[in-house]
């Protein structure tokens, strides 16, 4: 735990120095973007995840007396570089205006201020993105567990029923992530996937003559991959962070564990699939 | 509706609680624009229309149309004006005037179709236009300063300090909120206007005035200085290509070739010829170049550029009659000069050029120190211009014979005991409704007949530069007319769509059938796209071409042909004149409220009892034979302009009786309840 | 904790590689290649100056003879853009009402500098120069909205505008794409700005022009010009009315 935690703020130090330097960067004069200077960094990025993929080991989740393990360091190293660098992408891709929206920003120093950090966070984004794929890659489970089932429908449906107080629905056995957060995934898995494309391909065109056709459909397709992808985080962040009976995964996506009691109540399809048996009681699930 | 030339909305400000509102266009897009809206707006916000101009609840409308700020040519830039007016005598109808330069554009780069004002400030206010943002500013540090100064101040208040270092400047904050080089257009009132002049007026940059009616004194009553414009936004086109072609197609068969004329003045330097020519800078027409580097100077999107712009900065922009405002002097510096603090006051020329009447005066013995008029102005010097200096000062702030003569010539006439005598001698020409002679009432009758039977003298010079100053310059220039008044009024007559007769000036023609269809054609048309299309009457309608392969002229193909690029819209010629007939009719409805009645529609004595005495050509038919006249010896014959003021109003389905329209003719129109309150008021027309 | 390599299908079978030393591979020599790159350097975009081909005409345009009626202005943004805004029109005529001639007006054109600061100035291409045409304007859809292009131009006011309706820079491309009207523009066909002018103040020439800071000036004013009482010279203070004029008669 602690380890993770000097790790994690060693991390988000980097980025805030590296958020810093971009800013005051900016403002030097005849300074060129970072994009144009700096723009080896972003085709590193990809690679380094990879890299640092390949290296990675990986804990599969397991009942531990009351706790569950739920995110291996791994997965939470994915997560939030991924999910900051999400989160720093749209807040700056915004202040720049997007093609539909006017720019909050002034002309001049303004714009390539927010144009320097939406690089970094471009960095630490692909870092964790390609992260994330490269592990994934290496245990197909782990995408197969994100894809919703057929129990979609009859699952939300009695787990959220049940949240806004209509009690003739029971609780349903969700697994490792509700079936609503999987559907969702497959928003965020196609969102991502469409701004990676694009902005890489936005990227290469501070070096490569790219025709404009292309990249006309490029920044189009950008811009609207960013508002699915905002769509996307705030219902995220709402259902994950700020609802109350979600606050114990919150807590494990920085701790790594939920509780036995919790998995129990939320999680039952996915305590049997781990094989839990309780002790005294006769919930046996066949092994999945 | 419409796909293209409106912006969407019309602002509206209430001076007297400071509120805002956004009309939608669309509610009045029928109109077409310009005054066909503004009346249309009065009618429905101005409850009791007998009120005086000076009322808080008078509604004064600075309108554009859907041609402004386009490439539609001569048809850009120019603003209507409406409302209630003061100046006009015995009854200062409702009324309207118009400017050119740039205003109407930059309204419609704002975002704005038009703005109403309504109310009265408490205090000294103007308003401030950015995009869409409007506000309602203190003018207490620009109060009392002159036109010219309140516009530069208020551009140094609306753009910052770097105004004038045409750069290009945010209009907020955030990267697209878009940028503009240019300078707040600024409509401002001098001292005159708050001095409530009943001639004062609205002036926009140099020399563009909205001057009649007295909307300087209205703004002046409601303690508005200034309106400041400036806008970013961008103005629809249905058909952007043919609005294109169709410019271009006009300027290279229909206007003046710079580099090499078809058709050029006689003589160098003379702007008088430029009446035919319709070259650059022709309307300061006693004005000359020699001695004065200058350029020409061309409203937006003119394609005429009729202004000039001098070496020494006097008199931009100034053009026509306020050119020839003081006429005693021969130093053109110096009428220059005189010109200028003309409209630094914001004045309205028109009527304070009647000096000559007050010299007159002065060498009869009645007016001067110590006489029954009282004044102590130089009227020895009158060729000075210490004179005109003095003189136009005076009137301005309400000095000496300033303190008569601000509420104009005609009802200072009438508090010396002095109207009926010399309007009727004519040594006093005030043929309609207190307003100066312009052409002359006895004979050019399109003129005169149409400013009685409306609110004004008219201004619209379409036939009257054909049928007059055609053949009068030619004659100045001792050459005879460029073609016949038979291939004239043939030109004429296939342009309006009226028979030639129409255009008969004779003893005979002037009260035939033909000739009051022709008045009737007039209002008409002027009304929808001179007024309410916003095409510059030194342009339109565009009925003769002298320099060309043929005389054939635009009007009446081009109109409706520009109305389709701008807007989308299928308007034919006849709908357009339907239109205009309406609009006409609405002003009308409002005139009787007023207390119009036939009874009053009478010109000055002096038009029916002096004869012409001096030359004045227009085509006549005599004989069976057309010719151009001089039309001596002429007076109008009051029982046949009775007879053609009834004829008339039948022509335009109105009660003879009393010239008021009757239900069914307002009905037909879409107007029943505009007779519904004239039926109120006891004013509807009885029918037939 | 298991090595999960070994508990998924698809794992790798004797001989062949397995995801893990397919990732280790992939990521390790990409590192290695971009910062290899990075001592390379041989695919940057050829923003080197000399090799942009110059322009194939220049706008010209007398200030005296100009009348502010910003028709020109009006004709670029509707041949462009299909609408009426001189905020987007790529030339800009800015005056002073009150001004004194020929002090009252200025004239701004792009000038299509041999030596472009705004070509060299974007960072993705998008502002370059026509091949054919050797034209400076902006491919759209490459604008990313950084406005370098704008703040290097080294004239005030920027030749280089920000469209802020349709969100890209834009420059005056002699009419090379200009959809809204019947006439080619371009180099070798037609200027809107030149053919809608109604004092013929805007003229072009193939051949680079003469510069001073005051602009591409020339002197378009002759004898007709002067007949109606306009200074000729050069400087705009001589009115001769010494001039000849044709004499006008009845032409039919």
């Amino acid at each position: 735990m602690r380890g993770r935690a000097t790790f994690g703020v060693a991390i988000a130090l980097a980025f805030s120095l590296a958020l810093a330097y971009a800013v005051r960067y900016a403002a030097v004069e005849g300074s060129e973007l970072l994009f144009d200077s700096a723009t080896w960094i972003l085709w590193l990025a990809p690679f380094a995840g990879m890299a640092a993929a390949a290296a990675t080991k990986r804990r599969d989740p397991v009942v531990e007396g009351d706790r569950v393990l739920r995110h291996d360091d791994a997965a939470i190293l994915e997560h939030w570089t991924h999910g900051i660098g999400t989160a720093v992408l749209l807040v700056s891709g915004i202040a720049l205006g997007v093609w539909f929206v006017p720019a909050l920003v002034g002309s001049g120093e303004p714009v390539w201020m927010w144009m320097n950090v939406h690089f970094v966070a471009a960095a630490l984004f692909l870092f964790g993105t390609f992260y994330y794929c490269a592990n994934t890659v290496l245990a197909l489970k782990r995408l197969r567990e994100h894809l919703p089932t057929r129990d979609a429908v009859d699952f939300t449906k009695r787990h959220y029923g049940l949240l806004l107080g209509f009690k003739k629905f029971s609780f349903p056995p969700e697994r490792k992530y509700f079936e609503s957060e999987k559907v969702a995934y497959l928003l965020a898995l196609s969102a991502t996937a469409l701004i990676v494309i694009t902005g890489l391909f936005k990227v290469a065109a501070h070096v490569f003559d790219l025709p404009e056709g292309l990249m006309g459909a490029m920044t189009l397709t950008h811009d609207v991959a960013t508002v699915a992808m905002l769509f996307f985080l705030l219902a995220h962040v709402f259902f994950a962070a700020v609802l109350p009976a979600s606050w114990p995964m919150f807590r494990s996506m920085f701790t790594g564990y939920v509780s036995l009691d919790h998995a129990r109540h939320e999680h039952a399809g996915w305590l049997a699939e781990l094989g839990f048996q309780e002790t005294g009681s006769h919930e046996k699930s066949a092994e999945k | 509706m419409a796909t293209g030339g409106y912006v969407g909305k019309i602002l509206y400000v209430n001076l007297t609680d400071g509120r805002t509102e956004e009309i939608p266009t669309e509610q009045y897009e029928q109109w077409g624009g310009g005054h066909g809206m503004a009346s249309a707006l009065f009618w429905d916000r101005v409850a009791d229309k007998t009120i005086d101009g000076f009322h808080p609840d008078n509604l004064v409308t600075l309108m554009t149309s859907p041609f402004s700020g386009t490439l539609v040519p001569s048809a850009s830039g120019r603003t209507e004006v409406t409302g209630i007016g003061v100046q006009a005598y015995p009854i200062a109808w409702y009324t309207r005037s118009n400017m050119g330069g740039r205003f109407s554009g930059e309204l419609k780069y704002a975002g704005f179709d038009g703005i109403a004002v309504q109310g009265r400030a408490e205090k000294p206010v103007w308003i401030n236009i950015v995009n869409n943002k409007v506000t309602i500013e203190d003018a207490s540090g620009i109060w009392g300063m002159d036109t010219h100064a309140s516009q530069e101040r208020i551009w140094e208040l609306v753009g910052g300090a770097d105004t004038n270092a045409g750069d290009w400047q945010a209009l907020s904050t955030g990267r697209d909120s878009g940028r503009t080089t240019q300078r707040p257009a600024v409509v401002a009132i001098g001292p005159a206007g708050e001095n409530l002049n009943r001639n004062a007026l609205l002036l926009h940059d140099a020399g563009n005035a909205a001057a009649q009616g007295g909307f300087g004194a209205v703004f002046g009553s409601k303690n508005l200085k200034a309106i400041s414009v400036i806008g970013t936004g961008s103005v629809p086109v249905a058909d952007p290509a043919l609005l294109m072609d169709l410019r271009l197609f006009l300027q290279e068969d229909y206007a003046y070739d710079v580099d090499d004329p078809i058709l050029e003045s006689p003589v160098p330097d003379m702007n008088f010829y430029g009446i035919i020519t319709r070259h650059p800078g022709a309307s300061p027409v006693l004005w000359q170049g020699a001695g004065h580097p200058n350029r020409p100077q061309g409203c937006l999107g003119c394609f005429r550029a009729c202004r000039r712009r001098w070496n020494n900065g006097i008199a931009n922009g100034d053009a026509c009659a306020e050119s020839c405002y003081w006429m005693a002097s021969t130093d053109q510096d110096d009428r220059m000069a005189a010109t200028h603090l003309l409209d630094q006051m914001g004045l309205n020329h028109y009527d304070v050029k009647n000096h000559d009447y007050l010299v007159a005066l002065y060498k009869m013995g009645i007016l001067g120190p110590g006489k029954q008029i009282e004044s102590n102005l130089p009227y020895e010097k009158y060729d000075k211009l210490e004179f005109i200096q003095a003189y136009t000062s005076a009137i301005a702030n309400r000095e000496d014979i300033g303190a008569d003569l601000a509420d104009g010539i005609a009802r200072a006439a009438v508090k010396w005991g002095r109207y009926d005598e010399d309007t009727t001698s004519g040594l006093l020409k005030l043929p309609n409704w207190g307003f100066s002679e312009h052409y002359d009432p006895r004979v050019e009758v399109e003129w005169s007949y149409g400013s009685i039977l409306g609110d004004r003298d008219i201004n619209e010079h379409g036939v009257n530069t054909h049928v007059h100053w055609m053949p009068t310059v030619q004659g100045m220039f001792g050459m005879a007319p460029l073609v016949s008044a038979e291939e004239l009024v043939t030109q004429i007559s296939n342009a309006t769509g009226l028979p030639p007769e129409g255009w008969d000036y004779s003893e005979e023609g002037i009260y035939a059938d033909p000739k009051i269809a022709a008045v009737a054609w007039h209002r008409h048309y002027s009304r929808f796209w001179i007024q309410s299309m916003s095409m510059c009457d030194t342009a339109w309608p565009n009925l003769v071409r002298y320099a060309g392969p043929d005389n054939v002229g635009a009007t009446p193909t081009v109109e409706p042909q520009f109305y389709k690029a701008v807007t989308g819209k299928d308007l034919s010629y006849e709908e357009s004149l339907e239109l205009g007939r309406k609009i006409w009719n609405l002003d009308r409805a409002i005139w009787i409220l007023q207390g119009r009645h036939r009874d009053l529609e009478v010109h000055a004595n002096y038009v029916y009892e002096v004869p012409t005495s001096a030359p004045y050509p227009l085509p006549v038919k005599e004989n069976g034979e057309w010719t151009y006249s001089t039309c001596l010896g002429r007076t109008l014959d009051r029982e046949k302009w009775e007879a053609v003021k009834t004829r008339f109003y039948e022509l335009e389905g109105w009660d003879a009786a009393t010239g008021w329209p009757t239900r069914a003719t307002l009905a037909a129109m879409g107007l029943e309840q505009v007779a519904d309150e004239l039926a109120a008021a006891g004013k509807l027309g009885a029918e037939a | 904790m298991g090595d999960i390599e070994k508990t998924v299908a698809g794992e790798a079978t004797e001989g062949g590689l397995s995801r893990r030393q397919f990732i280790t591979g992939v990521g390790g020599l990409g590192v290695g290649a971009v910062i290899g790159g990075l001592f390379v350097n041989g695919f940057a975009l050829a923003d080197d100056v000399l090799a942009i081909p110059a322009s194939g005409g220049y706008l010209l345009i007398d200030q005296k003879k100009c009348a502010g009626c910003q028709s020109c202005m009006l004709a670029c943004s509707l041949v462009h853009y299909g609408r009426e805004n001189t905020a987007l029109s790529r030339i800009q005529v800015t005056q002073n009402p009150f001004g004194k001639f020929p002090d009252d007006m200025v004239l701004d054109q792009c000038r299509q500098c041999p030596y472009p600061s705004c070509v060299d100035a974007c960072p993705t291409g998008a502002m370059h120069a026509d091949p054919e045409t050797g034209a400076r304007m902006v491919d759209e859809g490459k604008c990313v909205g950084c406005e370098r292009c704008v703040n290097a131009c080294p004239f005030t006011p920027s030749r280089v505008q920000w469209n802020h309706e349709d969100k890209h820079a834009q420059k005056c491309d002699l009419c090379l794409e200009s959809p809204y009207w019947s006439r080619d523009g371009g180099p070798d066909g037609t200027r809107a700005c030149e053919a809608v002018c109604p004092m013929k103040a805007i003229t072009f020439t193939k051949e680079i022009p003469i510069q001073s800071d005051a602009g591409y000036e020339v002197n378009l004013r002759n004898s007709h010009w002067g007949h109606l009482g306009y200074p000729t010279d050069n400087a705009g203070r001589v009115v001769s009315t010494g001039s000849t004029g044709s004499a006008a008669s009845a032409s039919h």
